[in-house]
């Protein structure tokens, strides 16, 4: 199913829809060495959230501090495990809190937090405790078409090993109610866990909505990205797991 | 019996004895134990006797001694690469679940910490007016 509504674009400060937004919000960042990046990011989505986690995965250039400069929680693992274990370690500290609904959002700089109520909106209007970004069906600007190219793959291996039929199956940008994110238990911890928690979100039996996000790319973020070769290992994790699990 | 033989031989007999003292006291499955024993057994059976290799071969369809070995080679050597995969990644989930249990409790804001060990911030004293 997809939102068939169009992005509509930054938000004016005037008539702000992320005042819509519910009080029990909460946003979770995964974060790896982003501390030239992740200020700009939370300065965006403090002016809009109440609530936000960063989980910082084990980086080694300040990012923790930079973070600690705002009204922000941080959790931090003693060192590198992955971004879906700091996903996971993020929205188990969300529910603790009470949480009644759950963003993930990039710490780089490539989502737009005028996203957030286009996602929310989504469940609310479908009755979906998932609402999943799709660059697809958004605007993804600055994409190299190598990059595109995997994305394609990912969502045909997607739909070939979990019958799941999505135009992005790798995008970081989501929404989920606190029932969905109660049902998602990531066990991998690096970028398997994007295939992972499709996998889960059809297994729960629960609704998911596909809407249009956009997606800035930038040279420093593309060169953080993951390469084709460690798409493919990660296409091959996946199937050793379904065939041994 | 040639040096290969001779030295290997008694050396997988000694291996399935070990397996059978680690049953006894208690050290290893009655299940994993009885495998590893008859794979010991069976490894001294074919280096003393290489050409019963070329016979069972032969019940199975397989033309040659070399190749029914060579088979079971790989699918040994698949089945315990899924093993160990599946004991790493268990590991993997129960590293990952200490750590985050760790990070979860020590979370911060700002100059705030849930951790006890943390000193709360000191409470400003009333002023009062006169």
């Amino acid at each position: 199913m997809t939102d068939a509504s169009p992005h509509t674009g930054p938000l004016s400060s005037s008539a702000s829809p992320t005042s819509s937004l519910p009080p029990d919000l909460w946003v979770v960042i995964a974060a790896y060495n982003e501390a030239t990046r992740i200020g700009h990011v939370l300065d965006d989505l403090i002016q809009a959230v109440d609530h936000v986690v960063v989980v910082d995965d084990g980086s080694a250039d300040g990012t923790p501090a930079e973070v600690l400069t705002r009204p922000v929680w941080l959790v931090e693992h003693p060192v590198n495990l992955g971004q879906g274990a700091a996903l996971q370690t993020g929205i188990r500290f969300a529910l603790a809190r009470g949480a009644s609904h759950i963003v993930t959002f990039d710490a780089d700089g490539q989502h737009q937090v005028s996203d957030i109520p286009v996602l929310i909106n989504a469940l609310a209007r479908h009755g979906a405790d998932y609402a999943l970004g799709s660059r697809f069906l958004g605007h993804a600007q600055g994409i190299p078409w190598s990059r595109k190219l995997v994305l394609r793959l990912g969502v045909l291996f997607t739909r070939i090993f979990s019958g799941v039929a999505l135009t992005d199956t790798h995008n970081g940008l989501r929404a989920l109610t606190r029932r969905g994110a109660e049902q998602v238990h990531l066990s991998f911890n690096r970028m398997e866990h994007a295939s992972e928690i499709i996998d889960q979100v059809a297994r729960s039996g629960l609704r998911f909505v596909e809407v249009p996000v956009s997606i800035r790319y930038t040279a420093d973020t593309l060169v953080k990205g993951q390469r084709t070769s460690a798409a493919i290992k990660l296409g091959l994790r996946l199937l050793i797991e379904k065939v041994t699990r | 019996m040639n040096a290969f033989q001779t030295i290997f031989v008694p050396l997988c007999g000694v291996m399935a004895l070990l397996v059978l003292a680690r049953m006894v006291r208690g050290r290893l499955a009655f299940v994993s134990g009885a495998a590893w024993f008859l794979l010991w057994i069976a490894a001294a059976a074919l280096i003393a006797a290489p050409t019963s290799a070329t016979t069972v071969a032969g019940w199975l369809g397989i033309g040659r001694g070399a190749d029914l070995v060579l088979y079971l080679a790989i699918l040994g050597g698949l089945a315990a690469s899924l093993f160990f995969y599946g004991r790493y990644r268990s590991l993997e989930v129960l590293l990952t679940e200490a750590l985050r249990r760790e990070a979860l409790r020590t979370a911060r804001q700002g100059e705030r910490s849930i951790a006890p060990e943390a000193p709360a911030p000191a409470a400003e004293p009333p002023t009062s007016r006169r």
